[in-house]
């Protein structure tokens, strides 16, 4: 399949710092590509390469199979973003802010469509306050808004979730599914390990301007592996009881209010019944982040390296 | 590009700042037309006491609509400098301070077209600016105070004389004053739009364009022979206040002034080059730079 971006030896340097390093991804259409890495590890720095914010010290951005130095107003136009906290004109209104993004995204767009617009992120009843009087959960979702208002085919969220609340997180959430359900391909970065988890169908991975690893999540993540913490009426019990059977094989840690085990995912049913039958109450079975675990195990590796 | 600029210009007018320059412009010509109103002949019998015994022009007369505005024209202009900058010194950095230049640079406008769109709204702004000042310094003053004819007060090679323009030959020198005072503040106005680039907040663009013309204008000021010839007409302050030359007129042999007349065409033309020069450059580095710019903000 042709990638719908192709990124190949980026590098982007402020005098003595490399920012980014010899950067090369592809992303695929349709892909929810979740771009993931620490504070400075060079995602904001990338992302604003691919929007032609920033200038490359050397290296090629392929978008749409044109290269983004020559095309740039035809690759924008086809491009929603937001990066980090979208700033919006304070003096204006919610609808005069779209009206005015939306005009320069080079189409002409209807008044219909920039209410239902306002409408899909849940501004309607407030299109008409000023952005001065919005909170910074509803700033962001207005930011989103401006980002698609002009149905673009890629888009690019940076952090989108920063600063919202759980609620907003998960409407961020489900917008990106939104999305990916109809065929738009998403780059997402997040500091937030377990969201790209939950969205992202290929990953890339960065640590101080350095690609890590890319590849599918399914792949990247052992799927077969699960970090599960569990907590029961009687932990010392439980762990007891599981050291002594043939489950002491899997990795265990009696933690302070719980018990983290490391155990295959299709054997997890049988692990809580294993307990129950033996008299031990499960009171709750949450997994872990698996993919922070894995974030942190191979930043952690390429350090030692 | 139209679309944008409609945009610019829609943003330029939601901004309350915007009005400052508006307002101050009418208060300080509204403060001099009252202090006319109230006592004005003592300070025309004072101008005119020198010249009384062969000028016969009554001072009550010689305070009217033009002279009122040549008068307001010449303290103003200094200051408006100020206000053009406070526009558009905050043209680019302070989109850059509201975050709104990053969203603005991910839609499919490219850069030349956002500094030329900033540029053409800040001549807009400077116009609209004077056509205000000429609505409240000249048409108001002719109402306030009457058209006759205008009285010039010059000062020549430590020589101080009176010109006497016919009423009927004044109404063009002012519009062509006030078309050279767009092109005067238009360098104001690119210079501030340059350092714009170069910030991402706008106090330092607005004070900076301030302080180079202050700096410049008293070294445009300065009566010494090397900077006269060195310095000077290098620099853009010495061609602001170039709109006067539109008010020398030339004398016959008998002394009488000519209808029509300018009595250095030629000084007129160079300075407008020289500003238009300043344009040009200033507009064409901002272009430069803002290509270069890396969004960071």
């Amino acid at each position: 399949m042709t990638p719908l971006l192709h990124v190949e030896q980026l590098n982007k340097s402020y005098k003595n710092l490399s920012a980014v390093k010899n950067l090369s991804f592809s992303v695929y259409p349709g892909d929810v590509f979740g771009f993931l890495g620490q504070n400075g590890a060079g995602k904001s720095t990338t992302l604003r390469m691919l929007l032609s914010l920033i200038v490359p010290t050397s290296g090629s951005i392929q978008i749409f199979n044109k290269d983004l130095n020559r095309n740039r107003s035809y690759i924008l136009s086809r491009i929603g973003a937001v990066i980090e906290k979208p700033d919006l004109y304070k003096y204006l209104t919610a609808y005069q802010n779209l009206k005015l993004f939306a005009s320069m995204s080079g189409k002409k767009i209807p008044k219909s469509t920039l209410l239902e617009q306002l409408d899909k992120v849940g501004l309607l009843s407030r299109a008409d306050s000023k952005v001065a009087t919005y909170s910074q959960g509803m700033k962001q979702r207005l930011g989103i808004a401006v980002a698609l208002v002009h149905d673009p085919e890629l888009v690019i969220l940076d952090e989108p979730t920063n600063g919202l609340d759980p609620q907003g997180i998960a409407d961020v959430r489900n917008l990106i599914l939104d999305l990916s359900k109809q065929g738009k391909t998403v780059i997402v970065s997040s500091h937030l390990l377990g969201e790209i988890e939950l969205i992202a169908n290929r990953m890339l991975v960065m640590d101080k301007g350095v690609k890590l690893v890319e590849g599918d999540v399914s792949t990247l993540l052992d799927p077969k592996k699960l970090k599960v913490r569990i907590q029961t009426q009687n932990n010392a019990a439980a762990f007891s009881l599981f050291a002594n059977s043939e489950w002491k094989k899997f990795e265990a840690t009696q933690q302070e209010n719980a018990l983290h085990f490391t155990i295959e995912k299709e054997l997890m049913a049988d692990l809580l019944t294993f307990f129950v039958s033996n008299g031990v109450g499960v009171l709750s079975a949450e997994p872990l982040h698996s993919l922070e675990d894995y974030f942190l195990n191979i930043t952690q590796k390429t350090n030692h390296d | 590009m139209i679309n944008l600029l409609g945009l610019e210009l829609y943003k330029i007018a939601r901004r309350p700042r915007t009005y400052i320059a508006f307002v101050a412009v009418a208060a300080i010509v509204l403060v001099f037309q009252l202090a006319f109103l109230a006592d004005g002949e003592s300070y025309m019998s004072l101008m005119l006491q020198n010249v009384k015994d062969n000028f016969d022009m009554e001072s009550s007369k010689a305070i009217n609509g033009y002279f009122m505005c040549y008068i307001i024209l010449n303290t103003l202009l200094v200051q408006v400098p100020i206000l053009v900058a406070l526009i558009a010194g905050d043209a680019i950095s302070g989109e850059a301070n509201m975050g709104t230049l990053r969203l603005m640079l991910t839609k499919p406008i490219s850069r030349l077209n956002i500094i030329a769109v900033k540029f053409t709204a800040a001549f807009i702004f400077t116009l609209v600016l004077l056509f205000w000042m000429a609505i409240v310094a000249l048409l108001f003053s002719i109402f306030l105070f009457g058209a006759d004819d205008m009285l010039i007060f010059r000062v020549r090679s430590e020589e101080s004389f009176i010109m006497q323009i016919a009423k009927d030959d004044v109404m063009w020198r002012y519009f062509a004053a006030f078309a050279y005072a767009a092109v005067a503040l238009t360098v104001i106005s690119s210079l501030a739009i340059l350092l714009s680039v170069f910030s991402d907040n706008s106090i330092g663009p607005i004070v900076t364009t301030v302080c180079i013309v202050i700096f410049f204008t008293i070294i445009s000021n300065l009566n010494v022979p090397v900077i006269d010839k060195n310095i000077k007409p290098f620099l853009f302050t010495s061609y602001l206040v170039g709109w006067k030359g539109f008010f020398y007129i030339n004398t016959s042999e008998e002394g009488q002034p000519i209808k029509q007349s300018l009595e250095n065409w030629p000084a007129i033309r160079n300075s407008l080059l020289v500003l238009l020069t300043h344009i040009v450059v200033f507009f064409s580095l901002a272009v430069y730079f803002f290509r270069k710019k890396d969004i960071l903000s």
